[in-house]
């Protein structure tokens, strides 16, 4: 039969992604085996490439346009992941040993594997048959339950025709489908973001347009914080319920499939009834989008794209600082927040250039100077960037390290300095930090006290009402 | 005599399949007969005034979710009600075979004695010829069975079949009151 061919060309093509071990190039051939062979477009390529050189980088984009969109500080964000990805308090009852070596052996309760997902594949593709998929009340009614233990039993035992699955109803293989999703350690949604879905649930706009979409793209960034076996997994069976869904002829809609799919998709397996009464309904709604935009859900987000085609472009010339692209983009929190917050540090150009300091002045200055007085972690860490200066001819930033006579000192073009006593060093502020801004607002005398950046005693005064300051 | 003073409500749960029809008897009995698309329940909760027998009662009635999985949610209401209806689609033998393995055994796990009413529902759907078909033998087995107190043959839109199930759900939650506490008596005397 075709068909069986098919499952074995899909389960081999498991099987050697499991070889290669990539977790993108997984999903990629997943996507390949399920639909036609895609080009990735050039924004998706981007983000591809970041999520296969650096997946920890990546993660970080995703979360800061997350706690944007979420309107949450970053950290927040953490906690909320990292309180849900505490321990299971787990309700082991006693197995005898006969029952624990069938368990075992069972897919139904183990981890996602490559191989299972592969035989849940088949079910999830007889579901999609045309026939089939306009049963009424498809995942609604429950079907014969021995028959669907026969049929998890061959499932089990690899052993699944065609014509066995035509002799059951559907109701039964849907059921059993949705029995394996519900019968994973772990949802298919990870219960480590639960409590992100939840405060997505809460995201609420002006209009309901803007409400939606807002959740839409949340749901979308979160998904591509997953794992890439729940993936694999999450993708046919979206795809399978966008369908079901837009089949009128067996009466089940978006908002139904929701509320059946949510708690196996989502939810805790061990949260109480009463935390689970309150939280599903809106936890339903989620998955009713979901269901409802299909297979779309999986597309990347513009604005990461964006921000991720602007991450590389900074990569590929680190001494050209696009602050073109990074102005435009100043609504995305993200490009302010991992674009490097560079704060010129120009030495004065009389007292270092022309007469010879003593010791603590010059020579120190390349180590001593200070980037930024605020933590700036999302720079490419690797390179160093050097100092720079904003030449306003153009919007290049030129850098000119002038090594003259012999000192370590780098000099820059100098603004001219209009105070009478001469500082060490002096902070040029540059137009949109947060701090410089803070800086022009203070009086004039106390500006000059800071900007000396050993006076730490001043500065200490100024932390309190700083916090007050909306950047 | 023993006195007839009773708890006006009578709380009662319905339990049953998927699609067999659960949330419209409820909109029946409260006199909502718009007619809407099928949607899946988490819960409801209504709470109807009625009358029966000369006395008041409210009747408080918890819609489920037919889901076999979502039972952490439905059986939180299972401890407080007095009666449960169990209901199952004439056409639909799978929903009637699901009683005996699923529904009967979950509830009789959490609430011994509770009284249970059989319905049976999509009686205007009810066609002879099909095969899906339940046989009035079979439903008359299985209320022996497990001892099932009613059985009621209704559809979800009419309101007097409808009327009827409730009716039979506080009979029988008073049947069950007086014996019990006959019983508490009994035992009482015997000491």
């Amino acid at each position: 039969m075709d068909y069986k061919d098919t499952q074995v060309m899909k389960y081999r093509s498991f099987r050697v992604t499991r070889n290669t071990g990539s977790p993108a190039q997984s999903v990629s051939r997943q996507t390949l085996s399920q639909n036609r062979r895609t080009r990735f477009q050039p924004s998706e390529k981007h983000v591809c490439r970041l999520q296969n050189c650096m997946p920890l980088k990546f993660k970080e984009f995703v979360k800061s346009h997350l706690s944007s969109i979420l309107e949450l500080p970053l950290d927040h964000l953490e906690t909320l992941m990292i309180s849900a990805a505490e321990p299971v308090p787990q309700h082991k009852t006693p197995i005898s040993f006969s029952k624990r070596k069938a368990q075992k052996q069972s897919m139904f309760g183990s981890d996602l594997s490559p191989e299972n997902i592969a035989t849940v594949l088949q079910l999830i593709n007889y579901l999609s048959q045309d026939d089939v998929i306009s049963t009424e009340g498809l995942f609604r009614k429950t079907g014969n339950i021995c028959r669907q233990k026969q049929l998890k039993a061959k499932l089990d035992s690899a052993t699944l025709t065609q014509k066995y699955l035509s002799s059951l109803t559907p109701h039964d293989s849907a059921n059993v489908l949705k029995r394996y999703i519900h019968n994973l350690p772990e949802p298919l949604l990870t219960r480590k973001f639960f409590n992100l879905y939840v405060h997505i649930t809460n995201i609420s706009k002006s209009t309901k347009e803007e409400t939606k979409s807002a959740k839409i793209q949340a749901i979308r960034l979160v998904i591509h914080l997953l794992p890439s076996d729940n993936l694999n997994l999450l993708k046919p069976l979206m795809t399978l319920l966008n369908k079901t869904a837009s089949v009128s002829s067996n009466l089940m809609t978006a908002y139904s499939l929701g509320i059946l799919f949510a708690p196996h998709l989502l939810c805790d397996r061990h949260s109480s009834a009463d935390n689970l009464h309150s939280v599903l309904p809106k936890v339903s709604d989620l998955v009713s989008i979901m269901i409802e935009i299909g297979p779309q859900i999986f597309s990347i987000p513009k604005d990461l794209s964006r921000s991720v085609a602007n991450f590389w472009r900074e990569m590929e010339i680190p001494n050209q600082l696009y602050y073109k692209t990074v102005q435009e983009t100043t609504d995305a929190v993200v490009s302010d927040r991992t674009s490097p917050k560079v704060h010129v540090v120009d030495l004065c150009d009389k007292p270092t250039a022309t007469s010879p300091q003593p010791v603590p002045f010059t020579p120190p200055t390349t180590s001593r100077k200070r980037l930024s007085s605020d933590t700036s972690d999302g720079i490419p860490e690797k390179r160093p960037t050097p100092e720079m200066f904003l030449s306003p001819a153009c919007n290049v930033l030129d850098f000119k390290p002038k090594l003259s006579k012999q000192t370590n000192s780098i000099i820059f073009h100098t603004a001219p300095v209009s105070s009478s006593k001469k500082p060490v060093a002096r902070v040029k502020p540059i137009q949109h930090s947060p701090i410089s801004q803070f800086l022009k607002s203070v009086p004039l005398k106390l500006q000059r006290v800071m900007s000396t950046p050993r006076s730490r005693a001043p500065m200490a005064l100024f932390q309190s009402p700083s916090h007050s300051v909306k950047f | 005599m023993i006195s007839h003073k009773i708890d006006k409500t009578v709380t009662c749960t319905i339990v049953g399949d998927g699609m067999v029809g659960k949330s419209q008897i409820c909109k029946t009995f409260i006199g909502d007969l718009t007619i809407e698309d099928y949607e899946a329940t988490v819960t409801n909760e209504y709470s109807v005034l009625t009358q029966f027998m000369g006395d008041k009662y409210t009747l408080r009635i918890i819609d489920s979710s037919g889901q076999h999985d979502y039972k952490d949610i439905r059986t939180v209401s299972y401890k407080e009600s007095e009666a449960f209806i169990l209901c199952y689609n004439l056409s639909d033998r799978d929903s009637f075979e699901s009683i005996e393995t699923f529904w009967i055994p979950e509830i009789r796990k959490l609430c011994k004695k509770t009284p249970v009413i059989l319905v049976a529902t999509g009686k205007d759907l009810h066609d002879d010829n099909e095969n899906n078909n339940v046989s009035k033998e079979e439903h008359l087995s299985v209320m022996d069975k497990y001892g099932i107190d009613a059985y009621v043959e209704c559809s979800s839109y009419n309101k007097d079949e409808v009327n009827e199930v409730f009716e039979d759900v506080l009979l029988s939650v008073i049947k069950s009151k007086k014996k019990r506490r006959s019983n508490i008596l009994h035992h009482l005397l015997a000491r």
